[in-house]
C-alpha cells in the first residue's frame, strides 16, 4: 500500500488536528463528569454551562477536522488526479486552527454575560444550545466550508462521469456549506429562532453529515475489501435517499415543545419513526460488504472503527433515537439525561469513530507503515467503545430516575432532591469517562507516533501478532466462526427487542398508575432490562463480528487500493 | 405477490408507527379549527410513510441480490491480469 497522489498527504495535518481537539474535548468531558458529582469543582472558573459549550463545540470541530481529512484523502482517488489549489487547503487548515482557538476563548464570555452585540448580531458568542459560537466564528466556518466545497468539486471529474460516491460527497460538501447559513442570523422571536436552530442541528448533522458518512463508509469498504463499487454505489444512493425521505420531515421531532403548530407532533413522530430505516440499511450494507469476498482484515483498527461507527449509529441514533422520537415518549425524555445517552452514541459513535477509522486507514499509508503494530489501536477501540457505552448506560438510567423524580413527583432541581436521586448514576459518569479517556489517550498516542516508533524485529514476532492479523489466522470455531446473515439478523433483532422494551418503558410514564399514582415500578423495570440488555448485546455483537473477521484465513496481499477503481465507474 | 407482501408489511409497520404518533392526550380540544386539514395531515402522512417503508424493503432486497451476484470487479481484474 502506498500513496497515489501527493496532495493526499494534506489530509495528515487534519487528522493530527482532529486528535488534539478530541483530547481537549475529552478533558472537558471529565471536568463535566466531575462537576456532576461535585458541582462546586471549578465553579466560578469554568462554570458548568461553559464547560458544556466547550465540550459540544470541540466535539463538532474535531469531527469536522476528521471529515475534512478523510475527504481530502479520498478525493484524489475518486478524481484520479491531484487535488486542485493545495494552497487553499493549507489556508483551510490554519483557518480551522484560528476558529478553534477563537471559539475556545469567546465561549468563555458567556460566563460574564458578554455576547458582543453589534448591528443586532451577537458577534462573540450567542448562547444558543449547540450553536454557541458567535457570528465571527460562524462566518469563518462558512468560508472554510466554501473552500472545501470548491476544492472537492473542482478536483472531481465532470458531473457526467460521477458515480454515486462522487454524488454523495459532492452533495455533502455543498450542503455542508449551504445548511450552515441557517445558523448565521439572529431572530428575536424565540420560536422562529428555534426552527432555524434545528435546521442546522438536525439537517446539518443528521442530514448532511449522514450523507458524507454513508459515502465515506462505502468508499472505505471499497478500499479495504475491494468490494464492487457499483454495489456500494447502490447502497450509497439508497442510504442517502432514505435519510432524506425520512429525515426531511422527521426533523419535526425537534419542534414538539418549542411553540410550533401541533400537527408537527403527529408528523414529527410518524416520520422520525422511519429514520432508523437508512441505518438498518447501512448495517446490512457493511455486513454484506465485509463478508462478500472473505478477505482477511489487513488494517484491523481501521475496520474496528468503521464497524463501531455503523453499530453505534444503529444503537445510538437508530434505537435510542427511535425510543424517544414519539411525542408520547419525548414529552417525558426531552431535557433529561435520557437525551445525552442517545447523543453520545450518535455523535461520537457515528461520526467520531468514522474520523478515527479514516485516520487509521490513511495515516499508515502516508507514514509508509502498512505493517504497523495494531495492538494499541485495538485496545484503544475497546476502551472507547466500552467507555461510551457505559456513559450512555449511566445517562439513560440516570435520566429515567430524573424523569420520575423531576416530572412525576415534581421535586425541584434546585431543592437537591433530583440530584441526590441520580447520585449512583452521577458516580458512573467519571468511572466510564476515565475508561474512555484512557482509550482516547492510547488512540492519540498511537496515531501521533505511528510509523515513528521503533518496531519490533520480525524475529521477535514470528506469528505476526504485532503487525496485523493477515498473517495470523485465528480459530474459526466458537466466536470466530463465520457470521452468517441469519445470525447477524438475530443480533439485530435482539438489539431492536431491547429497543422496544426501552420504548415501552418511556411510554409507560403515560399510564395513570405511574403518572397519577406515582408508582415507578414499570418504567424502572423496563429501563432496567432494556438499557443494560441493549448495551451488552451491542458489545457482544461487535466482539462476535470482529472475531469472525479475524479468523479468516490469510490471503495474498491485495494490489494497490485504488486500482479497484479503474476504469472510473459510471452510474448504471 | 412480492409487491403485495412488501406493501402489506409496509402498511402494518406504518399502522404501528401511526398509532404511536397519534396525539391521544390532546382529546381533540386543542385541534385547530379545520378538522379537514387534520384529515389531510393524517392521510398524506400515512401514505408517505408507507411509501418510504415500501422503498426501504425493495432497496434492501436488491442490496442482498447485488452481493449474492458474482463481482464484476473480480472479472475486471482477471481481464487486466
Amino acid at each position: 500500500m502506498q500513496i497515489e497522489y501527493q496532495t493526499q498527504r494534506l489530509s495528515l495535518r487534519f487528522f493530527m488536528l482532529m486528535l488534539v481537539l478530541f483530547l481537549l474535548q475529552v478533558g472537558y468531558g471529565l471536568v463535566l463528569a466531575t462537576q456532576h458529582v461535585d458541582p462546586s469543582v471549578q465553579a466560578g472558573t469554568i462554570n458548568f454551562n461553559i464547560a458544556r459549550a466547550e465540550h459540544l463545540n470541540l466535539g463538532i470541530l474535531w469531527i469536522l477536522s476528521g471529515f475534512i481529512g478523510a475527504i481530502l484523502f479520498v478525493a484524489p482517488l475518486l478524481a484520479r488526479r491531484e487535488m486542485v489549489a493545495p494552497w487553499l487547503i493549507k489556508l483551510l487548515f490554519y483557518a480551522l486552527i484560528v476558529i478553534a482557538v477563537w471559539n475556545f476563548f469567546t465561549l468563555r464570555l458567556a460566563q460574564y454575560g458578554i455576547a458582543g452585540w453589534w448591528h443586532g448580531q451577537p458577534w462573540l458568542q450567542q448562547g444558543l444550545e449547540y450553536l454557541e459560537a458567535g457570528r465571527i466564528a460562524g462566518v469563518l466556518v462558512l468560508v472554510g466550508f466554501a473552500i472545501l466545497a470548491y476544492v472537492v468539486l473542482r478536483t472531481f471529474p465532470p458531473v457526467r462521469q460521477w458515480n454515486e460516491i462522487h454524488w454523495g460527497l459532492g452533495l455533502g460538501v455543498t450542503a455542508l456549506m449551504a445548511v450552515w447559513v441557517f445558523g448565521l442570523f439572529y431572530v428575536a422571536r424565540l420560536d422562529l429562532q428555534e426552527y432555524f436552530r434545528w435546521f442546522v442541528v438536525h439537517y446539518w448533522v443528521e442530514g448532511v453529515w449522514e450523507v458524507i458518512h454513508i459515502s465515506l463508509v462505502g468508499f472505505l469498504l471499497v478500499l479495504m475489501f475491494k468490494v464492487d463499487i457499483k454495489s456500494v454505489g447502490f447502497a450509497v444512493f439508497w442510504g442517502v435517499a432514505l435519510v432524506w425521505l425520512s429525515g426531511l420531515i422527521g426533523n419535526a421531532h425537534h419542534y414538539f415543545w418549542i411553540g410550533t403548530p401541533e400537527f408537527w407532533q403527529f408528523w414529527g413522530s410518524l416520520f422520525s419513526a422511519l429514520e432508523p430505516l437508512p441505518l438498518v440499511f447501512c448495517f446490512w450494507h457493511i455486513y454484506l460488504d465485509a463478508h462478500t469476498n472473505q478477505r482477511p482484515l489487513e488494517n484491523a483498527p481501521a475496520f474496528y472503527f468503521i464497524l463501531g461507527s455503523v453499530v453505534l449509529e444503529q444503537i445510538g441514533a437508530g434505537i435510542l433515537g427511535f425510543s424517544m422520537t414519539f411525542a408520547l415518549t419525548n414529552v417525558w425524555s426531552h431535557g433529561t439525561w435520557v437525551t445525552p445517552g442517545h447523543a453520545h452514541l450518535a455523535l461520537f459513535g457515528t461520526f467520531g469513530m468514522l474520523g478515527i477509522a479514516a485516520a487509521y486507514y490513511a495515516v499508515p499509508i502516508m507514514r509508509k507503515a502498512p505493517d504497523y503494530d495494531q495492538r494499541l489501536g485495538k485496545l484503544g477501540f475497546w476502551l472507547v467503545l466500552t467507555g461510551v457505552l457505559g456513559l450512555a448506560f449511566a445517562f439513560a438510567l440516570g435520566g429515567t430516575v430524573q424523569i420520575y423524580v423531576y416530572r412525576i413527583l415534581g421535586l425541584g432541581w434546585f431543592g437537591g432532591d433530583v440530584s441526590r436521586a441520580m447520585g449512583l448514576f452521577k458516580l458512573l459518569l467519571p468511572m466510564f469517562g476515565i475508561t474512555f479517556t484512557f482509550g482516547a489517550g492510547i488512540l492519540a498516542y498511537d496515531l501521533f507516533t505511528l510509523g515513528r516508533r521503533v518496531r519490533a524485529p520480525a524475529a521477535a514476532d514470528p506469528r505476526g501478532v504485532l503487525h496485523g492479523d493477515a498473517a495470523l489466522p485465528r480459530s474459526n470455531t466458537g466466536w470466530g466462526r463465520p457470521l452468517s446473515g441469519f445470525e447477524a439478523g438475530i443480533w439485530l433483532m435482539m438489539m431492536w427487542v431491547f429497543g422496544g422494551i426501552i420504548t415501552l418503558g418511556l411510554l409507560s410514564f403515560n399510564l395513570p398508575r405511574v403518572r397519577v399514582l406515582a408508582d415507578p415500578t414499570l418504567p424502572y423495570l423496563l429501563a432496567g432490562v432494556g438499557y443494560p440488555g441493549l448495551l451488552l448485546v451491542t458489545l457482544a455483537f461487535v466482539w462476535r463480528f470482529l472475531a469472525s473477521l479475524e479468523a479468516r484465513a490469510s490471503l495474498p496481499s491485495p494490489t494497490v487500493a485504488a486500482n479497484v477503481l479503474l476504469p472510473l465507474p459510471v452510474r448504471s | 405477490m412480492q409487491r403485495i407482501t412488501d406493501l402489506t408489511i409496509s402498511v402494518l409497520a406504518c399502522v404501528a408507527a401511526f398509532l404511536l404518533s397519534w396525539p391521544f392526550w390532546r382529546d381533540f380540544e386543542y385541534w385547530p379549527e379545520s378538522h379537514a386539514a387534520w384529515l389531510v395531515y393524517f392521510c398524506v402522512g400515512f401514505a408517505l410513510s408507507v411509501y418510504v417503508f415500501y422503498v426501504f424493503i425493495g432497496s434492501l432486497r436488491i442490496l442482498f441480490l447485488h452481493d449474492a451476484a458474482p463481482s464484476p470487479a473480480g472479472d475486471d481484474q482477471a481481464k487486466r491480469s
